[in-house]
């Protein structure tokens, strides 16, 4: 079951190319009536004449497709479909799940069927036995009888079941004698599990039991779980690559819960995995070399260098164009000491002045422009060093001046409080940098001094802002669950600001106002309010754990990088890793790697017990405890001295042992239990068939077509192998 | 239907001249369309009751046919004692089995609690989301999960979460 193994890999194997076949010679079966005998599984379609040792076996589904490229319709049957991907969409199955429903594809893949046995006599000349489902649908029976009696003028045809066919082909009598054989078919289906008592070589119908889980609906299972598993996986997973892990890399646990104990040991997890690597293409990473690096940046600084010089061209043209306009203004000025007031008043007007006061303003706008100008091309990044402004006025008394001094005193007032705050701050920046400096040297004298105590210290101051962290998150997490402790605080402190009985009864008569707000430590009670407040500590706790880190990363010899907060917050339990292997962003090929490891016998189980995978059936177990109750002590022993298992799905590995392991408890310790499983379990149905065909009892069991015209088709012969219904008749 | 014509020629030429016929792809030799089909009878027409029918409709096809079957056999019986006459019916001993007759039951063991995250057995149960759970580092893994995810699990083990 465990059995060790290291990265064990495997690919997915490529789609295998269909082969073409050609049709068979038909003249050793002409007219010699040789009963024909087709397995009409939901997976496979099984057919050939009875005289053969296998028969041809391919897909049972059918496209009906036109191709695009010609435009030629196309009918293709089986793995045939794979060669055109355009045909898979069109995909017709005569199954549905269980039942035969689509007769068209039917129709068709019958069609497939005789056309490859070369038959080419105007009606299908051969007695044929038919596998059906068990306790199959009227009206399935009645549709494919139709079809085989006058679409295709069979002259006589049987039904019989599948896994008793496969029973009697493992229990052959010795002719000339009857079957007699006694055992409880388990046939695993597509989609369904038959369990199928058989006594006295006849198979008990009533009393067999159709569980509703097969290896589609094991497929889908598994295909579900691995997405869940995988949900950025980058490929897209189908169902045939599914089914082919279903059938290479799942088995039945004979014990599961011990199975599950022994996997919980994430050593014994990754022991037990199997890695399947899906097809990647790595990316084409273009590696510019040195060169063309070089290259690169040198181009961008003459790009640079070149829009400097531009900018630096159009400032000088702006600034010659403002001397120019300031001189225009200057002179203009020296004409105002000139000319008269009304001609100035005109002049004024044409420039676009409203009145002399603009006019000079204009002009100290201008000059001080150009003052700039000229500082910022002389000297670029110094400080503007301000000599200290000087405030003549504010040291006038009020009462000295008129009325444009005052207005000017006012201005200077303002000023040289600018003035005064930019120099202290100023000043306290200075004042934290050098405390800063001092505290640096501190800890490092002390680092050098002591390395062990400092580390302790820092560590612990760590620990400290971590621990506050996880609470302020803790805190957070439980404001949002309504019943927690900390929000019926928090619903009691909104119920109490908003209550009437703030304010006393006595102030309210007064002048009723609440006092809230008038000491400032009230304001913090909107902190404890507002769930989502406190992002500003957050962030300067975050500032500071970082910088302790640094400094304990960069001198500390034992703090290493999963100690940083960062890592211990995303770390991932050491199970979770091996139920799901991480890879590193980059790794293309690891990213497309499934890891299967509890899944494998996850799967199997669900036959067992379909409730795990929301089914509501009992599985096989308590299915066969069931079906083996209605039966008498006696009847029972001989049911299980022979239980039979076949059908495709029972390949899986460790059948067999789970199934003694989940019947042998329920039965009384004295009664021998033997399981067999059937020689070839996909196969023998049909060679079951074909050998009773080769009998004399066949000929008695079928439907001829006078029978058929008479009785229609669903009344069938009831015979050991095949169903019984109410449209049975002896 | 498919015409009784002679069969396409399937030739797989080797020359690659343009005169000769382009070599059929793969798709077209497997296709099997143009095959003669001399055996089926072409007075046949196809019965309309043949379109596929729904699953649903079959089964309750099959249960009232199976109900009137079980009237009628009812009424021969009781005919048979009241008159004394008529053949009587024997009441076959089992059941008759149909397709829904012989489905397996529902479980009645009691189920086994496995986790929805690794499939491991699953003492635990996040109240919030139902999600089942295998020790309290997976819990860590399901606080995170977001809510269409953890219906997705929920949905693999069968229940289905009816939003209000």
């Amino acid at each position: 079951m465990n059995e060790p193994s290291e990265l064990n890999i495997t690919r997915i194997p490529p789609l295998p190319y269909p082969t073409v076949y050609h049709p068979e010679p038909y003249d050793d079966f002409r007219g010699t009536g040789i009963p024909l005998i087709i397995d009409n599984g939901s997976t496979n379609l099984r057919f050939g004449f009875a005289t053969s040792s296998t028969p041809r076996s391919g897909l049972n589904a059918i496209a009906r497709f036109k191709e695009r490229k010609q435009n030629k319709p196309l009918l293709l049957f089986g793995e045939g479909i794979d060669a055109e991907s355009g045909a898979k969409s069109q995909t017709r199955t005569p199954w549905e799940g269980d039942v035969l429903l689509n007769f068209d594809a039917l129709e068709n893949a019958l069609d497939y069927a005789f056309i490859q046995l070369g038959i080419d006599t105007p009606s299908v000349e051969h007695p044929v036995l038919m596998s059906e489902r068990l306790a199959s649908p009227l009206h399935s029976r009645q549709l494919t009888s139709e079809l085989m009696f006058e679409l295709y003028g069979v002259p006589s045809l049987a039904y019989c079941v599948d896994s008793v066919m496969s029973f009697y082909h493992n229990n052959l009598p010795t002719p000339p004698s009857p079957f007699t054989g006694n055992g409880l078919a388990v046939s695993f289906n597509s989609a369904s599990t038959s369990i199928v008592p058989i006594l006295n070589g006849k198979g008990v119908m009533s009393h067999a039991k159709r569980i509703p889980w097969g290896a589609v609906q094991s497929t889908e299972y598994l295909l579900k779980l691995i997405q869940l598993k995988y949900p950025t996986f980058p490929t897209r997973v189908t169902s045939s690559q599914t089914n082919w892990m279903l059938q290479n890399f799942c088995e039945f646990a004979t014990d599961y819960p011990a199975l599950l104990r022994q996997l919980q040991d994430p050593l014994k997890m990754r022991a037990a995995e199997r890695i399947i690597q899906f097809p990647f293409s790595v990316p084409i990473v273009e590696e510019k070399t040195e060169e063309e690096l070089l290259r690169i940046a040198a181009r961008k600084r003459e790009q640079g260098r070149k829009l400097q010089e531009l900018a630096a061209k159009s400032r000088m043209e702006k600034l010659v164009e403002r001397e120019n306009e300031l001189q225009h203004l200057l002179e203009l000025r020296e004409k105002r000491d000139l000319e008269s007031k009304r001609e100035w008043q005109t002049i004024l007007a044409e420039e676009g002045f409203e009145n002399d006061s603009a006019f000079d303003s204009t002009i100290k706008k201008l000059e001080a422009n150009l003052k700039r100008a000229r500082k910022k091309d002389a000297a670029e990044g110094d400080e503007m060093e301000e000599d200290a402004p000087t405030f003549p006025l504010i040291d006038v008394p009020d009462a000295d001046l008129d009325e444009d001094q005052l207005k000017e005193k006012k201005k200077q007032r303002l000023m040289k409080a600018g003035f005064d705050a930019r120099e202290r701050a100023r000043k306290e920046k200075e004042r934290e940098r050098e405390e800063r400096e001092a505290e640096e040297r501190r800890d490092e004298d002390e680092r050098e001094r002591d390395l062990e105590g400092w580390a302790l210290k820092r560590r612990k101051e760590h620990e400290a802002i971590m621990v506050k962290i996880k609470e302020r998150n803790r805190r957070k997490a439980a404001l949002t669950d309504r019943k927690s402790a900390a929000s019926q605080a928090r619903m009691k402190n909104i119920a109490h600001l908003a209550a009437d009985e703030r304010v006393p009864k006595k102030r309210r008569k007064g002048n009723g106002d609440d006092m809230f707000g008038a000491d400032d430590a009230d304001w913090a009670i909107y902190r404890k309010i507002n769930p989502a407040a406190g992002s500003s500590d957050e962030e300067e706790d975050l500032i500071n754990l970082q910088m302790i880190e640094e400094k304990l990363l960069a001198f500390d010899p034992t703090f290493s990088l999963d100690l940083t907060h960062a890592s211990l917050t995303s770390q991932r339990s050491a199970l979770v890793n091996a139920f799901t292997p991480q890879y590193e962003e980059g790794d293309v090929e690891g990213k497309t790697r499934i890891h299967l490891n509890v899944e494998r016998w996850r799967v199997c189980e669900a036959w067992f017990s379909p409730s795990m995978a929301g089914v509501d059936s009992a599985g096989i177990g308590e299915v066969i405890q069931n079906v083996l109750a209605r039966f008498s002590e006696e009847d029972k022993g001989k049911l299980v001295k022979n239980v039979f298992v076949t059908g495709g799905p029972s390949q899986i590995p460790g059948l067999l042992p789970r199934l003694q392991a989940t019947l042998r408890p329920i039965l009384p310790p004295e009664m021998p239990l033997e399981i067999v499983k059937a020689a070839d379990p996909s196969l023998d149905a049909w060679r079951g068939m074909a050998d009773y065909a080769k009998t004399d009892e066949f000929s008695k069991v079928v439907v001829t077509k006078a029978q058929y015209e008479e009785w229609g088709g669903e009344r069938i012969k009831q015979w050991w192998g095949g169903n019984w219904n109410s449209a049975t008749s002896a | 239907m498919p015409p009784k014509g002679a069969a396409k020629k399937k030739t797989v030429t080797t020359g690659e001249e343009a005169s000769t016929p382009p070599v059929p792809t793969l798709a077209e030799q497997l296709s099997y369309l143009h095959y003669p089909r001399p055996f089926k009878n072409p007075n046949y027409s196809k019965n309309v009751n043949r379109r596929a029918k729904n699953l649903k409709n079959v089964l309750t096809q099959e249960r009232e046919k199976d109900r009137a079957h079980r009237e009628r056999r009812k009424e021969a019986m009781e005919d048979y004692m009241d008159t004394g006459e008529g053949t009587p019916t024997p009441q076959p001993e089992e059941d008759i089995p149909t397709y829904s007759s012989i489905e397996a039951p529902p479980s009645v063991l009691p189920q086994r609690h496995y986790c929805d995250i690794t499939g491991l057995e699953a003492p635990y149960t996040d109240p919030g989301t139902g999600l089942r759970y295998h020790d309290k580092s997976i819990y860590e893994v399901v606080k995170g999960l977001s809510a269409t995810v953890a219906k997705e699990y929920l949905a693999a083990r069968g229940v289905n979460p009816i939003v209000k």
